[in-house]
């Protein structure tokens, strides 16, 4: 065998080598690509039973100065138990989204009444809440990112291919409600 | 002798290959991740991209920059020789004669919130701030003097004297307009600045002495820990054109040295 027919062989193996490391490399990451989308769900849920437990000391603030905005609270406890007997993330998307909308309806009706507004664990509690609101709302959109960037890529060639093979199906996004975008709406009476 | 040298290079070959895997392992990691607010960081592997804060900072050696990271390199033109006899040609050649980098820990701020970042074992990615040349007459104990820059790495509170050094300042993207010869020296610095931007992948972690409790860091269980001052496209080109390179040089070298090997021991 000549120097150059060698030489080809090697060659040809090297490529072959190249080939298989590439598609052990997109297996890999399609792989990644599903466990980065449970461990953003996962980093969301940790946040959202964060907020549900400081809601409950909250509720237990502000029940004595506000008896008679009923409607509020129970908004507030409905949502709250949305949350709890969610299982899909769309069920969690929905209870957050209702979760959300009471907290703001919650805190604008809690500017009538200025005592609660002066008691400093409220101001806490309150402050508290927005941040974990804040950061929710990061990695909602983290885990969108994580989920579109999943779903583009298994509509790919050639990841199309192994996804096939892997069985991995398009993910749901974390939908923020319409509600959630427009303004909160306060009446006085 | 010469069957061990093909060996080697077989052997160097197959290892700057190889490495070529590694680089096509970071630059899906790169893809894959995306990118998260700093307020909003979860422990593990994250990126981030944010703006430089410190309040304490080391200077740079040769410009004596203000700076949280700098990397120098001293090269000098050797003259090379290749071939005998007749065909025995000779050129000038830049070979690294000293290198060396410090960090210390800062702060990366984007719109949401600080983290703070402990660079140890970072690995740094960016460009060539300034560049000096300096005439071979100049200065000749280049040995004294890079045992001086690594002596003062540890001092930070003094000053390297370079004033000897009489080195002239290349503009960047400019062609030298004095003449070189063997023994000219180039000296390079590389650094990051208070208010750079930055992309970071690195590991987050709890940390009870960081504002926060979350310190960037290289992880235990994750190597990759890169800080760029490139943006995510540009860190994943210049990885991707590295890959490429890895693949293809390891490659040739690899046949090549498998070649000559076979020639040696006459099967070929």
């Amino acid at each position: 065998m000549g120097a150059l027919m060698i030489g080809i062989v090697i060659a040809l193996g090297l490529i072959i080598i190249i080939l298989v490391g590439y598609f052990i490399s997109i297996y890999n990451s399609l792989v990644r690509l599903k466990n980065n989308i449970n461990k953003a769900w996962s980093n969301i849920d940790v946040l959202l039973k964060q907020r549900h437990d400081e809601l409950t000391k909250l509720l237990e603030t502000v029940k004595g100065y506000m008896k008679y905005e009923e409607k509020v609270l129970t908004k507030v406890t409905e949502a709250r138990t949305a949350f709890l007997n969610a299982g899909s993330v769309g069920e969690k998307a929905k209870a957050d989204n209702m979760m959300s909308s009471a907290l703001k309806s919650l805190f604008a009706v809690s500017e009538n009444y200025p005592d609660l507004k002066a008691n400093q664990s409220f101001i806490q509690f309150q402050s508290r809440i927005s941040e974990i609101e804040n950061q929710i709302a990061d990695r909602r959109e983290f885990y969108n990112d994580s989920v579109n960037t999943f779903n583009i890529r298994i509509e790919q060639i050639p990841h199309m291919f192994i996804a096939r093979m892997l069985g991995y199906r398009a993910r749901e996004l974390f939908k923020v409600a319409e509600a959630d975008r427009a303004d909160v709406e306060i009446k006085f009476d | 002798m010469q069957y061990i040298l093909s060996l080697f290079f077989a052997a160097i070959g197959a290892a700057v290959f190889f490495q070529g895997f590694k680089l096509m392992r970071k630059h899906r990691l790169i893809k894959d991740i995306p990118r998260s607010k700093i307020r909003a960081m979860a422990m593990g592997l994250v990126e981030i991209h944010g703006k430089i804060r410190a309040d304490e900072l080391i200077k740079s050696p040769f410009s004596q920059t203000d700076c949280v990271f700098y990397k120098y390199e001293i090269k000098e033109l050797k003259r090379r020789s290749s071939g005998s006899g007749k065909n025995r040609r000779t050129r000038l050649e830049w070979v690294t004669i000293a290198t060396g980098d410090r960090r210390i820990p800062f702060f990366a701020e984007d719109e949401t919130g600080t983290a703070m970042v402990d660079p140890t074992g970072a690995e740094f990615n960016t460009e060539i701030k300034r560049s000096y040349h300096q005439d071979r007459d100049a200065f000749s104990g280049i040995s004294d003097f890079i045992s001086t820059i690594k002596n003062w790495d540890s001092r930070k509170e003094q000053l390297l004297d370079v004033s000897g050094l009489e080195l002239k300042p290349i503009e960047a993207g400019k062609k030298l307009r004095f003449s070189k010869s063997a023994g000219d020296r180039r000296y390079h610095e590389y650094y990051l600045q208070n208010g750079d931007t930055l992309f970071l992948m690195g590991t987050a972690a709890s940390s009870s002495e960081a504002p926060g409790n979350v310190v960037l860091k290289k992880g235990e269980n994750e190597p990759t820990f890169i800080i760029s001052d490139k943006s995510e496209k540009g860190t994943l080109k210049a990885l991707k054109s590295k890959m490429i390179t890895a693949f293809a040089l390891g490659g040739v070298t690899f046949i090549a040295g498998v070649l000559v090997f076979l020639h040696l021991i006459g099967v070929i």
